[in-house]
């Protein structure tokens, strides 16, 4: 007992002395080494690169075969790919990785979450790793201009998605509607007590991103979520964006939020629901039905946002790495790879040349739900800024449209309170945003 | 309650053997059985529906009226296996087993060191500085995470085991069920061995750790089992799954946007419950008979 | 607390040297110092220090990624406290763990009674009774989830017996939060049972013969002596639990993430959220203060109440 206590103690004070050095030391100060990772005994005498990712099952799948082949296929850099989680988690573990001065390389990053870290000055600016015939240009202009601020870019796109509409077609052929869906919204109104005799709810609801797929309803009511920071939610156009669904739950009872949008329209408790484009890969597998996918439905107009999200690269990582880390996205970003990207996981093709990929070509052909988001890409456009700029605005509107689906509040009030709330967090960071952006 | 009634029949008192059971006495028993079922079932049931639901087939998993008794012929083994692909378990395995056995080690050395000087050492203020460990229990969970992070990132102890064990190695409630089994120990043991000339560590290691053997156990294995299912403080601190424990595993195969395969995360759920629940069950009397001894000499 | 076993005198040897046993004293001293060193460093470093780390985070405005923290004095509090929003979150808090610790001990007590029956198989009964205390929380989550599932869920099956419908529990504001009381009633209380249950073994069985021979009801021999003579137990179950459930969160994590909206956003996770969401260190550290403190209060409180009202034998 005794030589271990004493090893213990002496440890310990070591180490706490240790923990107030290092803390008063403070941050700024300090060195930044990268995040902790394990490199296979072939791949030791390579650049190890540290690659944070938020992508499990399926795409997960999907990315770790595409690093594999790119480590196999060249002999200086080894990528390793480690999966922190949702993209929310993820960022909450770069965020203490940046405080503990342990950061990875290369991260992938959402149309929210890139923001944040762009805000922050974490990211590494690009324009200068861009040559020969690895531009900006091959990637999709939509895609590559969101991450693209005061002509610099700052944020590569990958995983791109925007919502699509996800419909039961055997369901819709029983109730005698027509297969291709509904173009507008009073349309499915009107069909979903014919949809109910075949399923339990006409429209799922999902909870989580809520905010993103209701970017939709909003243009297409004619209303804005914000213009640049000032809040809109408050004017007429986006409370009746509300209401109409709030009614299509609490009224006509045929919208419902659903714990897991994805599972109930794949058991056929829903005949409908929004889902991402992401999703397309697992749910047309998983489905025993026929999935019929179609533009998000109009009202006064056409809306889609885009989601989804994109690699960056971290200011404070080593010279060498960000290098590699470039050399590492420009193969990712060949026609063929970022082809099979899409054709394993659902997500849009970023690279203009992959649309004339043969695999996807047919792939295409099989699977007509894959040219669904394709053709609705050009609709599209990115979100109103306040959503992924304004910390935690995306959690603060779904817990607000979570409230509005499953409780009996009314919109005016709920969103004139989150109206307040984001205003305010948006003039904290007005000074911020006006130095980065303007 | 229909059991109060029956208190004064409960045989804490030595009662006379009943002569005649009546219709009432019957319609009790039969009614008290019941509830005795009931409970057990209630407790039960969820462990149950997660490992029948571990052998359905995914698409069946989600099914109404809920399939109460899958069929040997129908069960999918193959969400084991998928399961145990899905995240290297092997690896997560032996994460938390290190984390719970060596975690669980150097925190009832600390808590028995700690226990003994409460109870055999003289202090001023005793009491007051006891106070104080209790403290350190109202520290909320959630709001160590930051500052710990912080404190293992500048010991350089992220992913790592040091980082995941140390933590967690300060102990109060483990010290406190031993301080609370020390004091019943009698001092006369102790005057003995002290008038042989005895240092308190001998004492402590000769004397007193062999007449607390139940509780160590108890606190062993309470402490074990709560490492086992530790999920907040692993999930901050890894950040690779080989360094990942179970919990966090578990979590990672729910948390997706892509389709989740319910088979397999039920499935993966055993992997993590069913080696504790067997522990458990081996040493039930163990674990509660030590509880309850603390709990009651208040 | 008795120490009546130990009453730590001197070992009254007869050197007639006051130093000399001054100077054991000491060593004494020191001796303890030395045993609890360790735990008392490491509950230093990883639960005091959090603490007063967080209490400085909590008079500063600190996004966690900047290198400034600026300085706010009372602001986060004064902001927070006069906050409906927050003020929900201390409330919810309060109705979640007050109906966790107030069903857990009266059913708990309840089991217990049943268990100290002579029936058949209790011991089984017993131990599967604890079982639940043991499944790790996410495993919980999951398959609780599923339970609550308003469209294949068994609490579905089980209501539609009795003809009722089921919410739809964990997407639903109104009962979100009980279907989170029912899933930690059900982990917590076959511990509380089990505790009891040691308790009511030990009873005295004389006390009981007088009162039954003085002609007393079973009812109030249950009012009279049994619930006096558990109430150090109670006293012990109370604190642990309200402890716990204020901290409770990862079968909240891995259930309802605090919502649907923020009904199931109790103060926990309301810390969780702003350091962790909303990079709001300084809400954070000012709600992680604010917990503590409530803990502290309702812990003394707690004590205070029940040693007027406790009876040890």
């Amino acid at each position: 007992m005794k030589p271990r206590s004493a090893l213990t103690r002496r440890g310990f004070l070591a180490a706490a002395g240790g923990t107030m050095a290092a803390l008063a030391a403070g941050c700024g100060s300090e060195q930044y080494v990268q995040a902790a990772g394990s490199v296979p005994r072939q791949y030791r005498n390579r650049l190890h690169l540290v690659f944070w990712h938020s992508f499990g099952s399926k795409p997960g799948e999907a990315l770790t075969a595409l690093i594999n082949e790119f480590n196999e296929s060249q002999s200086d850099i080894y990528v390793e790919g480690q999966f922190q989680g949702s993209y929310e988690a993820s960022v909450q573990k770069l965020s203490a990785a940046i405080i503990a001065h342990q950061i990875p390389d290369l991260v992938i990053l959402s149309e929210v979450t890139w923001r944040k870290m762009h805000l922050a000055d974490r990211l590494e600016p690009l324009n200068d790793y861009f040559e020969g015939d690895f531009t900006p240009d091959i990637y999709l202009e939509n895609f590559i201009n969101e991450g693209t601020v005061k002509d610099t870019v700052w944020w590569i796109p990958f995983a791109r998605s925007t919502p699509l509409f996800y419909f039961n077609r055997d369901v819709f052929e029983k109730a005698g509607l027509p297969t291709e869906g509904p173009k507008n919204w009073r349309e499915l109104k009107e069909w979903a007590p014919a949809l109910q005799e075949h399923a339990r709810y006409t429209l799922a609801l999902a909870g989580g991103y809520a905010s993103w797929y209701f970017q939709g309803n909003v243009w297409q009511w004619g209303g804005r979520y914000s213009d640049g920071l000032d809040v809109t939610l408050e004017e007429e156009k986006a409370l009746e964006a509300g209401q109409w669904m709030v009614d299509f739950v609490r009224k006509d009872k045929a919208a419902y939020l659903s714990p897991d949008a994805s599972v109930d329209f794949m058991n056929g408790v829903a005949a409908c629901t929004m889902l991402s484009t992401g999703n397309l890969a697992a749910v047309s597998e998983g489905a025993k039905f026929n999935v019929g996918t179609t533009f998000l439905p109009e009202y006064d107009g056409f809306g889609c946002p885009t989601g989804g999200s994109g690699i960056g690269v971290m200011r404070d990582a080593a010279p060498e790495r960000k290098q590699a880390a470039m050399e590492f996205i420009r193969w990712l970003s060949q026609p063929a790879k970022s082809a099979q990207w899409t054709i394993e996981t659902g997500y849009m093709p970023v690279v203009k040349a992959a649309q004339q990929e043969q695999a996807l070509v047919e792939t295409a052909e099989k699977n007509p739900n894959y040219r669904t988001a394709l053709n609705q890409l050009p609709k599209t456009k990115p979100q109103d800024l306040i959503r992924p700029i304004v910390p935690s605005a995306g959690e603060m509107m779904d817990t607000a449209l979570q409230k509005l689906y499953s409780s009996n509040e009314s919109v005016r009030d709920v969103f004139g309170r989150l109206d307040k709330q984001l205003q305010r967090k948006a003039d904290l960071i007005r000074e911020t945003y006006e130095a980065r952006y303007l | 309650m229909s059991t109060a009634t029956t208190v004064s029949t409960s045989p804490t008192t030595a009662a006379p053997a009943e002569r005649k059971p009546t219709a009432g006495h019957v319609l009790g028993r039969v009614v008290l059985y019941l509830l005795l079922v009931l409970v057990a079932v209630v407790a039960i049931l969820p462990v149950y529906w997660l490992i029948s639901s571990s052998v359905k087939q995914s698409g069946d998993v989600h099914q109404f009226p809920p399939n109460w008794f899958p069929m040997p012929w129908t069960w999918e083994l193959r969400n084991y296996v998928d399961a145990w692909n899905a995240a290297p378990f092997g690896r997560l395995y032996i994460n938390s087993i290190v984390f719970a056995v060596v975690g669980t080690a150097g925190e009832i050395a600390v808590a028995i060191l700690s226990a003994y000087a409460f109870a055999f050492l003289r202090f001023p203020a005793k009491n007051v500085v006891f106070m104080v460990f209790l403290g350190a229990m109202m520290v909320p969970g959630t709001v160590v995470l930051m500052p710990n992070y912080l404190t293992v990132a500048s010991l350089g102890w992220v992913n790592s085991y040091a980082g995941l064990i140390v933590p967690g190695l300060g102990s109060v409630f483990a010290m406190f069920l031993l301080r609370q089994h020390m004091l019943t120990l009698p001092v006369e043991v102790t005057e003995a061995a002290k008038v042989d000339g005895a240092g308190h560590l001998r004492i402590l290691w000769s004397v007193i750790l062999p007449m607390s053997r139940p509780m160590v156990a108890t606190v062993v294995i309470i402490s074990l089992v709560q490492r086992w299912n530790e999920f907040i403080w692993p999930l901050i601190v890894t950040t690779t799954d080989t360094m990942r424990t179970l919990p966090v595993g578990l979590l990672m195969l729910k948390s997706d946007e892509g389709y989740v395969n319910y088979g397999v995360v039920m499935a993966a759920s055993v992997f993590v419950v069913v080696p504790v629940l067997v522990v458990f069950f081996l040493a039930q009397r163990q674990i509660i008979a030590g509880l309850t001894a603390g709990a009651t000499k208040g | 607390m008795t120490t009546t076993t130990h009453p730590d005198a001197a070992t009254g040897r007869d050197d007639g040297g006051a130093a000399a046993r001054a100077a054991a004293r000491r060593r004494e001293y020191l001796l303890f110092l030395a045993f609890v060193a360790p735990n008392v460093l490491l509950l230093a470093v990883f639960s005091y220090w959090p603490v007063v780390y967080n209490g400085y985070l909590s008079l500063t405005s600190w996004d966690l990624l900047s290198e400034f923290k600026p300085f706010v004095g009372l602001a986060n509090y004064v902001d927070m406290l006069s906050d409906p929003d927050f003020l929900g979150v201390l409330l919810r808090t309060v109705v979640f763990s007050g109906g966790i610790t107030v069903i857990s001990i009266v059913g708990g007590m309840a089991v217990a009674v049943l268990l100290n029956q002579k029936l058949v198989g209790r011991n089984l009964v017993r131990t599967t009774a604890f079982a639940p205390y043991i499944v790790t929380g996410a495993a919980v989550g999951t398959v609780w989830l599923y339970i609550f599932h308003p469209e294949f869920g068994l609490m579905k099956q089980l209501l539609g017996i009795v003809g009722l419908t089921s919410p739809a529990w964990m997407s639903d504001s109104a009962w979100a939060l009980p279907g989170l009381i029912i899933v930690y009633v059900w982990k917590n209380l076959g511990f509380v049972a089990v505790i009891y249950l040691a308790g009511l073994q030990s009873m005295p069985a004389d006390l009981y013969e007088a009162a039954k021979i003085d002609g007393a009801s079973a009812w109030t021999l249950f009012r009279r002596i049994t619930l006096p003579l558990l109430s150090p137990v109670t006293f012990f179950v109370a604190v642990v639990t309200v402890i716990g459930s204020f901290q409770a969160f990862d079968i909240i994590a891995i259930m309802t993430g605090g919502g649907p909206g923020d009904a199931t956003t109790t103060l926990s996770w309301f810390i969780y959220q702003e350091a962790f969401q909303a990079f709001d260190a300084g809400r954070a550290g000012a709600a992680a203060i604010i917990m503590f403190v409530i803990l502290l209060l309702i812990t003394a409180a707690q004590t205070r109440f029940m040693e007027r009202r406790v009876h040890y034998r």
